[in-house]
C-alpha cells in the first residue's frame, strides 16, 4: 500500500482545504487529479507531515504521518510547484546539497548528483548557477534533487508547469519511466488529464477538498459504448419516444437526451430516425468517459 | 537492446545521523560566504587585531625571559619590581591584552554579521527555498541551528581562533608550563566569549532575516542597531555623567564660596544657579586677580584665590568620584547592544579584577595608560582618587552589574528565539 489516510481535514482560516478525507492509494504510480483549490498540494503537504492537520491520521509506505515525519521524508522524494532554489550554486552543487541534507555523505552526494542530473537531461548545464536556468531546466533540476537520494515515492506537484510541449513530453517520459521501469512509486500531482493518463496508472480527483473518484484509469477512461448525447431542434420528449419504440435507452437530462443505442446499432439510426420524423439533430457526441465527466464536475464543484 | 541500461540507478550507501544534518547546512552556508568578495577582505583584516593580540604574547613572553631591549622600553611604564618578576603579572596582562582584543575585534565581528547574516533566511523565502529543506528529513530546528552555525563558523574564525592560536603563542614563548594553570581561564573564557557572541548576534540577524525578503533592509536594520544603539548609549551616558559632575561640583564650589566669603568688594558673578568669582588680568604682573579689589586688598585676594583654587579642586575631585560611584547604577550604557557583549566579555575574561590587579602594581601617571589606551576608553571616563587601586578599573570597565547585561542579552535572545518560531513556524505560513 502506496498511503492510507482516514477522515483527514484541514483547514485554513475560512477555507477547508480537505474534508474529511479518507483514501487507501495502492503502490505504483498513482495521479493525483483536480482543478486549481482541489486540494492537491495540501494532501501532499499532509502526506509529508509538512503541515498540521486539524483532524485524522494515516500511514505513508507503513508509517505514521504525525509521529514518523522525518522517517516518511527519508523515503520520499518531492519536486514542489513553486520555483525553488538554493541561492547561490550551480546546479550539480544544488542537488549533491539535496543528497546531503538527506544524510548522503558530500562525496556519495556529488557523485549521485552527477549521475541524476545525466539522467534528467541536464548535464551540460550542470557548473552554470541555478539562478540562470530556464523554466524547464529549473524543473528537471528539482525532479533531480528530489530522486538523488534513491527514494521509494517520488512526489511530483505539477511538474510539467510552465514547460513546452517538448519539455513536458521528456519530464513526463521521466516520470513514466521511473515508475515503470525503476520499481519507483510516484505519486503525479496535476490539473491536465491528458498529463496523468500518459503516466499514472491509478488516479485520485479531488474537488472541493473532497474525494470524487478513485480507481485504474483503465476502468475510468472507458467510454460508455453506444451511449451518446442529443439534442433536437423541435420537440425532444417526441424524438425520445420514438427512440424507445426503436429499441433505444433515453434519458432527458436538461436540454440533451442521453441515448443508449442497441448493441448491434450505430448512431445512424439516430439520424434515420430524426429523418423520419422531420426533426433536426443540432448536437450529438458520444457520452464523455467516467475519468472526464468526474473531472469536469470537480471543476464545477470548485467554481460553485 | 540495450545490454547495460545507462539510465537511472539505484544507490543504497550509508547516511549519516540525523543530529549532523544541521552540519552541512552550516557547511553550506560557510561555502556560499566565502563567495562574497566582502566577507573574504573582512576575514582577511580581522586578523590584524589577532596578529596584535599574538605580539603581546610574544613581548610579554620576551619580557619574562628578560629581554634588555624591552625592559628598556617598558621601564617608563612598569616599576623594577615587576619588571624583576613579571610572571606575578603574566595573568593580568594577558587578561588586558584578550579584552582590548575583543573590543577592537567586536567591530570586525559586527561588520561580518552585517555582511554575512542577512541573507541567511531572507534569501531563502525570496528564493522559496524552504520548502526545499523542510521537505527533507530535518526539522526546523536543525535549519536554525545550521544558519547559526555560519554565524558561529564566522565568529570563531575572527575571534575564538585567533585568541587560542595567540594563547598557544604565548604559552610557546614562556617556556613555562606553569602558564597554563594560570592562564587557562583565559582561553576558556574566550571560547565562553565566542559562544555568547554567536548565541546574541546569531539568533538576532536570523530574526531581523526572517522578517523579509529584501537583505538590504535586514543590513540596514543591523547596522542600525549596532551603530544608533552605540551612539544613543553614549550620548545618554556622556550627558548623564556631565550633568553629575557639574551638578556635584556646582554645589561644592558654592557651599565653599558661602562658608568662605571673599574679600569685600571682589566680583562673583551668577551663572545660572552657581555663582563664580570674577577674574581679571592684571597687565603689570601678567596675572589673574581677583576683580573688584582695591590694590591694598590684592595681597588678601590672592590668598582667597589659593584657598578657592585648591578648594575648586577638591570640589572637581568629588565630583569625579561621586560620577565613578553612580555608574555603579548606571543602566544607560546598557542601550548600547555592543556595549552589553563587552559587559560580559570584562565578567567571563575578569578583566575588572586584572586592572585591580594592575592597579594595585603600578604607580605611574594615568596619562601614560591613557595615552595608550585612549581607543578604548569608554565615554565616561571617571576618576577614582589618586593612589586608589581601582582607578583603572573604574575608568575601563563598565560598572553595573553585569547581570544587567545578561538579562538583556537574554531578553533579545528570547524576542529573536519567538520571532524565529513565529516566521518558520510551517509551510502554511510560507509563500
Amino acid at each position: 500500500m502506496l498511503f492510507t489516510l482516514q477522515d483527514i481535514t484541514k483547514t485554513y482560516g475560512p477555507i477547508t482545504a480537505l474534508r474529511q478525507l479518507s483514501v487507501t492509494v495502492p503502490a505504483g504510480a498513482v495521479g493525483l487529479l483536480g482543478p486549481n483549490g482541489a486540494g492537491k498540494t495540501t494532501l501532499i503537504r499532509t502526506l509529508l507531515g509538512l503541515i498540521t492537520i486539524d483532524d485524522g491520521g494515516g500511514q505513508v509506505l507503513g508509517m505514521d504521518i504525525r509521529s514518523q515525519r522525518l522517517d516518511i521524508r527519508q523515503a520520499v522524494g518531492f519536486a514542489p510547484e513553486d520555483e525553488c532554489l538554493f541561492p547561490g550554486v550551480a546546479g550539480v552543487e544544488f542537488v549533491a546539497y539535496a543528497g546531503e541534507l538527506c544524510g548522503m555523505n558530500g562525496k556519495d552526494a556529488m557523485q549521485r548528483a552527477h549521475e541524476v542530473l545525466n539522467y534528467v537531461a541536464l548535464g551540460e548545464a550542470r557548473y552554470r548557477r541555478v539562478e540562470s536556468y530556464s523554466t524547464g531546466m529549473k524543473q528537471r533540476l528539482k525532479l533531480a534533487s528530489a530522486i538523488v537520494h534513491d527514494p521509494r515515492l517520488i512526489i511530483l506537484d505539477e511538474p510539467t508547469n510552465g514547460m513546452d510541449p517538448a519539455g513536458r513530453q521528456e519530464i513526463l517520459e521521466l516520470a513514466r519511466d521511473l515508475s515503470h521501469n525503476k520499481g519507483m512509486s510516484l505519486l503525479f500531482s496535476s490539473h491536465l488529464l491528458p498529463d496523468v493518463e500518459a503516466v499514472c496508472d491509478h488516479v485520485l480527483v479531488l474537488g472541493g477538498g473532497r474525494l470524487l473518484a478513485q480507481g485504474a484509469i483503465r476502468e475510468l477512461k472507458q467510454a460508455h459504448e453506444q451511449m451518446f448525447e442529443v439534442r433536437v431542434k423541435n420537440d425532444a420528449a417526441e424524438f425520445g419516444r420514438r427512440l424507445t419504440q426503436a429499441g433505444c435507452g433515453v434519458e432527458p437530462h436538461d436540454d440533451l437526451l442521453r441515448v443508449r443505442l442497441p448493441r448491434e446499432q450505430s448512431s445512424d439510426l439516430l439520424w434515420q430516425l430524426a429523418a423520419s420524423c422531420g426533426e433536426q439533430i443540432r448536437y450529438l457526441r458520444p457520452q464523455r468517459s467516467t475519468l472526464e465527466e468526474v473531472f469536469l464536475k470537480a471543476v464545477e464543484t470548485t467554481v460553485s | 537492446m540495450p545490454i547495460f541500461d545507462q539510465g537511472y540507478q539505484h544507490w543504497k550507501g550509508p547516511l549519516s545521523g540525523r543530529v549532523w544534518r544541521w552540519v552541512t547546512i552550516a557547511r553550506y552556508g560557510v561555502r556560499v560566504q566565502r563567495n562574497n568578495r566582502i566577507v573574504r577582505l573582512l576575514l582577511l583584516t580581522a586578523w590584524l587585531p589577532a596578529l596584535g593580540l599574538i605580539g603581546a604574547m610574544v613581548v610579554w613572553g620576551m619580557l619574562e625571559r628578560q629581554s634588555e631591549s624591552l625592559l628598556a622600553i617598558f621601564s617608563k611604564f612598569l616599576p623594577p619590581e615587576v619588571l624583576q618578576e613579571p610572571q606575578a603579572l603574566r595573568a593580568t596582562m594577558w587578561t588586558l591584552a584578550y579584552s582590548i582584543f575583543f573590543k577592537v575585534e567586536m567591530y570586525f565581528i559586527m561588520l561580518l554579521v552585517a555582511f554575512a547574516g542577512p541573507g541567511l533566511i531572507s534569501q531563502d523565502l525570496r528564493l522559496n527555498a524552504l520548502p526545499l529543506y523542510l521537505a527533507r528529513p530535518l526539522t526546523r530546528l536543525d535549519y536554525f541551528l545550521g544558519k547559526l552555525g555560519v554565524i558561529g563558523a564566522l565568529v570563531a574564525s575572527v575571534a575564538v581562533i585567533p585568541a587560542a592560536a595567540a594563547y598557544l603563542v604565548g604559552v610557546c614563548f614562556c617556556l613555562d608550563l606553569d602558564v597554563i594553570k594560570d592562564t587557562y581561564p583565559i582561553l576558556l573564557g574566550s571560547v565562553a566569549y565566542g559562544i555568547v557572541i554567536t548565541l546574541s548576534a546569531g539568533t538576532l540577524i536570523l530574526a531581523l532575516s526572517s522578517l523579509t525578503r529584501r537583505t538590504l533592509y535586514v543590513g540596514i536594520t543591523w547596522a542600525g542597531l549596532w551603530l544608533i544603539s552605540a551612539a544613543v548609549g553614549t550620548i545618554m551616558t556622556t550627558i548623564h555623567g556631565e550633568s553629575l559632575r557639574q551638578e556635584v561640583y556646582h554645589a561644592e564650589s558654592d557651599r565653599w564660596l558661602d562658608e568662605h566669603p571673599p574679600p569685600v568688594g571682589a566680583k562673583i558673578k551668577q551663572y545660572g544657579n552657581h555663582r563664580h568669582p570674577v577674574f581679571q588680568n592684571n597687565p603689570k604682573t601678567s596675572r589673574l586677580e581677583l576683580a573688584g579689589l582695591q590694590p591694598a586688598q590684592q595681597a588678601e585676594g590672592d590668598r582667597w584665590v589659593q584657598e578657592w583654587s585648591r578648594a575648586n579642586g577638591q570640589a572637581w575631585q568629588k565630583s569625579r568620584t561621586e560620577e565613578g560611584a553612580a555608574t555603579r547604577g548606571d543602566w544607560r550604557p546598557m542601550c548600547s547592544y555592543t556595549a552589553n557583549l563587552q559587559r560580559i566579555a570584562d565578567l567571563l575574561l575578569d578583566t575588572e579584577g586584572a586592572w585591580i590587579t594592575l592597579g594595585k602594581a603600578v604607580d605611574q601617571p594615568q596619562a601614560a595608560l591613557k595615552k595608550s589606551f585612549r581607543v578604548v576608553m569608554p565615554a565616561n571616563v571617571v576618576q577614582s582618587p589618586p593612589g586608589s587601586e581601582r582607578r583603572f578599573a573604574d575608568q575601563f570597565v563598565l560598572q553595573y552589574p553585569w547581570w544587567w547585561s545578561a538579562g538583556v542579552l537574554a531578553g533579545l535572545l528570547g524576542l529573536s528565539t519567538w520571532i524565529l518560531t513565529r516566521r518558520v513556524k510551517s509551510l502554511d505560513r510560507l509563500k
